[in-house]
């Protein structure tokens, strides 16, 4: 019986089933997170003044260099110690994938509204609508279909880079598959089971998003 | 249209210069537009006949100078450009629709969203619109769906739903294939024969001569001579817009008398 995927599965299923769970949960909490964090980040790039222009550009270029190791440990003993608090790892990976989300969510948002043609805000404007209208009704439905590869492959990346918040001594799936490997001395099972965890995380977003491009642009024609 | 008298001015432009970085694209140009008046912008490419145009709208902001809209100046002080731009149209070279929008959302979306009208009331109009145009039955289609003279021609009854009293006109047979200028150029003769003050800029020089009330040339950003249509053609006072329509040697359109 040991040595199946199935009876690993079933044997362990409560042990199993809450590290996904909180892996699931840190993840859905970060992207719901990081999806308004995007827009008004994305707002921020995109703005008139150049030193808010600038210096998020500063952050983004600057968060985008560090490792994620590196945000978590720093975010888990730095905090408490300079700020005279106490932060629970989940926060903390909650914080540092949001952060993460939004700024890449933001550059994209921004990078799709900007490869629009002119016109499209020209025309706009001489109907007479608002900045916040021309956003609204123009600009941000014609760039979300275009936003969307590039948001599926940054939420397949944070998948995959969850399974660091162990660092920070969240129980997620790879620790409880870990403790489980430890007792049942089933590693290769358990890496088998924890490589299918992940697996059916990403792809069905792979899918989704294949179906929402189609269906934001059916005849496949370039945008 | 010769001989109007002042209170039938509607657009006042008066020595407008503009300049992007060292480079002069207009130069002191100074034009009244009367109601109802059909006026056509000609002149070499380059001469800043599509900067003049776009500068009457408030999409270039103009270096000197003024232009008044129904005396009110759209360069000094606060401008009310949202009432401005329902009050002059635009219809450009490159197709304008809004391409995530079918065609009865993209002729609704002025009314509603800026104009806050009635939604029955509007949608009647957009589709009394678009059955003289003969689009009747194209009122779902997506932008993509349509010819590229249909996009033009819809783009041009998008900016009539807002009820505008100038329509500006940029080259907009420019990017056309041929069989499919006349079709939008038929609508714009259409619009004349109803009264509406139109400032065009076009390189048809036969739709150019049947349409136009008068004619401004512009070369190098300054006006070169402005005067009534038939005069223009038959006999321009400058040598410059003499040796112009000279080189025209073909033209599409034959002059409608």
């Amino acid at each position: 019986m040991h040595n199946s995927a199935a009876s690993f599965i079933f044997n362990n299923a409560p042990q199993l089933f809450s590290g996904i769970e909180a892996t699931v949960l840190i993840l859905c909490a970060s992207i719901a997170l990081s999806i308004p964090g995007g827009f008004i980040f994305g707002a921020l790039r995109c703005a008139k003044n150049k030193v808010l222009r600038y210096s998020t550009r500063a952050f983004l270029e600057f968060y985008r260099a560090l490792p994620m190791a590196l945000l978590l440990l720093a975010g888990f003993f730095l905090i408490p110690q300079i700020f005279q608090i106490q932060v629970s790892g989940e926060f903390v990976a909650v914080t540092a994938f949001s952060f993460w989300g939004s700024v890449e969510i933001g550059e994209l948002i921004r990078g799709a509204i900007e490869s629009l043609p002119k016109i499209q805000t020209e025309s706009g404007t001489t109907l007479g609508l608002s900045k916040t209208q021309l956003y609204r009704y123009i600009l941000i439905p014609q760039a979300l279909p275009r936003v969307l590869p590039g948001a599926v492959n940054l939420i397949t990346r944070m998948v995959k880079t969850s399974s660091l918040i162990i660092l920070v001594g969240v129980v997620d799936v790879v620790k409880q598959i870990q403790q489980i490997i430890e007792r049942t001395k089933d590693p290769l099972i358990g890496y088998i089971v924890l490589a299918a965890v992940f697996f059916a995380l990403c792809f069905p977003l792979a899918q989704a998003s294949k179906r929402l491009e189609k269906r934001f642009n059916p005849t496949g024609e370039p945008l | 249209m010769t001989g109007h008298a002042s209170n039938d001015i509607l657009l006042t432009v008066s020595g407008v210069s503009k300049n992007f970085g060292r480079k002069a694209i207009l130069s002191d140009v100074s034009f009244d537009l009367h109601h109802g008046e059909v006026l056509v912008i000609i002149g070499p490419s380059g001469c800043g006949k599509s900067t003049l145009l776009r500068c009457l709208n408030g999409l270039e902001k103009v270096n000197a100078g003024d232009i008044s809209f129904h005396g009110k100046s759209l360069v000094h002080g606060k401008v009310d450009w949202k009432h401005i731009h329902q009050k002059i149209g635009m219809v450009f070279q490159s197709y304008d629709l809004f391409p995530h929008l079918n065609v009865l959302q993209n002729l609704l979306l002025g009314p509603i969203k800026v104009q806050k009208r009635d939604l029955a009331e509007a949608t009647q109009q957009a589709r009394t619109l678009l059955a003289r145009i003969g689009l009747a039955d194209r009122e779902g289609a997506l932008p993509r769906q349509l010819s590229g003279g249909q996009k033009q021609r819809i783009a041009i009854i998008r900016s009539l739903c807002m009820n505008p009293e100038i329509m500006l006109f940029d080259e907009v047979t420019a990017a056309l294939d041929p069989e499919m200028v006349s079709e939008v150029l038929d609508v714009i003769r259409e619009l004349a024969k109803q009264g509406m003050t139109m400032v065009i800029v076009t390189h048809e020089m036969g739709f150019a001569q049947a349409i136009a009330d008068r004619v401004l040339f512009l070369e190098q950003g300054k006006i070169c001579e402005i005067g009534p249509s038939d005069q223009f053609f038959a006999k321009p006072t400058s040598e410059r817009a003499q040796q112009f329509l000279d080189k025209l040697l073909v033209h599409r359109w034959a002059p409608v008398i």
